[in-house]
């Protein structure tokens, strides 16, 4: 690969070398296509060293440096070249870390005096994380399994170089040329080689010997780098610590200022509201807020400490105050206090609410047993003025299917029977048995409502034959048989219906019609039907309005002696 | 000194970076400031006869669009899975999480931490603690209720995966 790099760099350098100090980029982008990834590395790294050449050529051209180095050249018999090569090398390795690859783990590390790394078992954490991350996402995002090399940030450097179950990382002050990370992987390589079966082991045990050995190797080394430097004909330029830690040192002083500023108003502060509440109260600044600290005897004035720091500073309040034990004491006493004219307050506004309430109570309570009482009388005058309807229905119920109940006349109509022969007054007993059952029948029903019946009436009915007159007194006659017949039926006798039933001749006034011709044996008959007494349904109506008319006395008296 | 690599996942905002900083800085607050990546703590850890020095990982907590980086998982010597124990949420993706652990770190012991408890009344607290023990009872080697904000729970987690480490 050093051949191919050679080969190419030959070709390449004369016709680009024009082009390459402004175009890196574009030639690795398009060199990358064409060669692929691994060849696009040692292109791009023949093209960065070339650059440092050219770079260090421009910069020393007209310099001293090159006067020195022609005379050292000379004196020493070391070429030019040589001497330039060595310059080149001036990245310098301020420690060493072995990482366990797995676990992040530190297994050892070593470092230049007053270069120390602090804590580096958190660094070690650190820096595997991150290039954990970085790895992870070039795997995502590229095709070639490949891991970062290089991390730089600044003027510090970390190159990491993995091997098995570990990897090693170097911090420098610079990025390191090909040769150094030569030098590192060989050092390394010969680290790997030696402690490879207790790397495959490591524990997370540092007690083991062989971490001490292998940070005395580290050591070792970095010591042997340090010589060289001391020994070497390098240029001493600028150091870039130096300079990061004049820098620094400015940046500190600067925030030391800053720092002391503000540790300056937080104490005025505080005397300000010392004077303003007797309290003494601490102010401890942080980035965005101001904390309260201490212990006061009283909180009133917190509101006003907390608006004099936020016109002052600007910053929110995080109250950690502590209320003393003497303010304790007092609070609780006026809360107790306070307790108690409460609960006082409570009892007298429960006793003036139950007085209030009472007679409203009492009174919704009276009218609460008119409502029921109403609710009554109303359910009772209903039943009144409905009771016809109600024997009606009663009626229809029972002798629905009964062929001599008339529903429109809620009567008995035994048009069907031939009961009387023409001109006859008495019944056919063939036939009467018929009557007696229904008419049986007809009073179970009317009996419940007996004090509401006026007369049950047993009416006679002729056909149209004979003249009106004898119609009259013939049919008066049929009523009059049926209704001896009817009071000696044990069931009528039990019942003491003699009073109501009533016997009347109705002639030839409702005879039956056929197809507009009389039926005459149909019309010679018997109707039984009942009439109920108005004065009754009046009698009890005004009952119950007489009784209502008492209870609304009573009520007014009652009222009366209530108040 | 031993040094263990201990992690923490779980769902976002289940309050692995503030049970952590409970742990080691013995601090809390209630800002919640989203974990980017990894965050890598350092604390020892005091037993009996030894003390394990803990890097702790607090990985960026998964999300359904963002999943937990399983990179961060691998060489993990311990692990505590975070739930919160008012978002049921999160106790249903544990064994998610688990799965994960199994495939990465198989040999690694596991606790379980049900935090933010002080949100909830002790018996609900308890009774949701039983229903995960029915459930991964059998898979981790302990189950705890935990709390960041009152530090209910943290050092005897943090113990309890030592001792599991080392044995």
């Amino acid at each position: 690969m050093p051949e191919l790099s050679d080969s190419l760099q030959k070709v390449i350098a004369p016709a680009i070398s024009k082009e390459i100090a402004n175009n890196q980029d574009v030639m690795i982008d398009a060199l990358y296509p064409i060669m692929g990834g691994m060849i696009s590395k040692y292109v791009t790294q023949s093209i960065k060293e070339l650059m440092e050449q050219i770079n260090r050529k421009i910069e020393n051209g007209l310099s001293t440096e090159r006067f020195k180095r022609k005379l050292k050249a000379k004196f020493t018999g070391v070429s030019e070249t040589e001497l330039l090569m060595e310059e080149s090398s001036d990245a310098v390795i301020s420690a060493l870390f072995v990482i366990h690859k797995d676990t992040g783990l530190l297994i050892s590390s070593a470092s230049m005096a007053k270069r120390e790394i602090d804590d580096p078992q958190m660094v070690a954490s650190m820096a595997s994380a991150i290039k954990d991350f970085i790895n992870d996402w070039i795997n995502k995002h590229q095709e070639n399994k490949e891991e970062i090399q290089i991390l730089s940030y600044g003027n510090a450097t970390l190159y990491i170089e993995s091997a098995g179950s570990v990897y090693v990382i170097a911090f420098l002050d610079s990025e390191p040329d090909y040769e150094l990370r030569s030098e590192i992987n060989r050092f390394f390589a010969s680290i790997v080689k030696q402690y490879a079966l207790y790397f495959q082991n490591f524990d997370g045990d540092d007690s083991a010997p062989e971490v001490s050995e292998i940070s005395q190797k580290m050591q070792d080394y970095l010591l042997l780098q340090t010589d060289f430097d001391r020994s070497s004909t390098s240029v001493q330029k600028h150091n870039p610590a130096k300079l990061i830690f004049l820098a620094l040192g400015v940046l500190l002083l600067g925030y030391g200022g800053y720092i002391a500023n503000e540790w300056y108003k937080i104490r005025i502060l505080e005397t300000q509201i010392k004077q303003k509440t007797a309290q003494e109260i601490t102010l401890n600044a942080h980035d965005n807020t101001i904390e309260l600290n201490g212990y006061v005897d009283t909180l009133k004035h917190i509101p006003e400490v907390i608006d004099l720091i936020g016109e002052k500073t600007g910053k929110p309040v995080i109250n950690h105050l502590i209320l003393s034990t003497k303010g304790q004491e007092y609070l609780f006493a006026k809360q107790q206090k306070n307790i108690q004219d409460d609960e006082q307050k409570l009892t007298l506004l429960q006793k003036q609410f139950s007085e209030t309430t009472k007679p409203v109570l009492e009174s919704i309570a009276e009218l609460q047993k008119k409502i029921v009482l109403l609710e009554a009388k109303e359910t009772e005058i209903h039943h009144i003025l409905h009771i016809k309807d109600e024997i009606a229905s009663k009626l229809f119920t029972a002798m629905k299917n009964n062929p001599f109940y008339n529903r429109q006349e809620q009567a008995l109509d035994f048009a069907k029977l031939h009961l009387f022969s023409v001109q006859q007054v008495d019944y056919n007993p063939k036939e009467i048995n018929a009557v007696k059952k229904t008419f049986e029948h007809y009073l179970s029903v009317l009996l419940p409502y007996r004090a509401y019946l006026k007369k049950i009436i047993i009416e006679g009915h002729s056909d149209s034959s004979g003249t009106a007159a004898n119609n009259m007194v013939l049919t008066q006659k049929r009523a009059d048989v049926v209704k001896t017949y009817l009071l000696k039926q044990p069931f009528v006798q039990k019942a003491h219906i003699e009073n109501l039933l009533e016997s009347v001749g109705s002639a030839s006034k409702e005879i039956i019609l056929v197809n507009d011709q009389e039926d005459h044996n149909a019309s010679r008959r018997i109707m039984i039907r009942f009439e109920l007494d108005p004065d009754m349904v009046y009698e009890t109506m005004q009952k119950v309005f007489n009784i209502q008319q008492k209870d609304d006395i009573i009520n007014r008296n009652g009222s009366k002696e209530k108040l | 000194m031993i040094s263990k690599k201990i992690i923490l996942i779980g769902d976002f905002a289940t309050g692995k970076t503030s049970f952590i900083r409970r742990y080691v800085d013995n601090q809390f607050s209630d800002t919640y400031l989203s974990t980017i990546g990894v965050k890598i703590s350092r604390k020892n850890i005091a037993l009996e006869h030894e003390t394990v020095q803990g890097l702790i990982w607090d990985i960026e907590g998964g999300t359904e669009i963002k999943p937990v980086n399983t990179t961060y998982l691998t060489g993990a010597h311990g692990c505590i899975i975070v739930a919160d124990i008012t978002r049921e949420e999160t106790i249903e993706h544990i064994a998610n999480y688990l799965k994960t652990i199994g495939d990465i770190i198989p040999s690694a012991p596991v606790i379980l931490v049900l935090n933010k408890r002080d949100m909830l009344e002790n018996i609900t607290a308890k009774n949701i603690l039983e229903q995960v023990k029915q459930q991964y009872g059998q898979t981790v080697n302990d189950i705890y209720l935990g709390s960041a904000k009152s530090g209910s729970g943290v050092e005897e987690v943090f113990y309890t995966l030592a001792h599991s480490m080392l044995t």
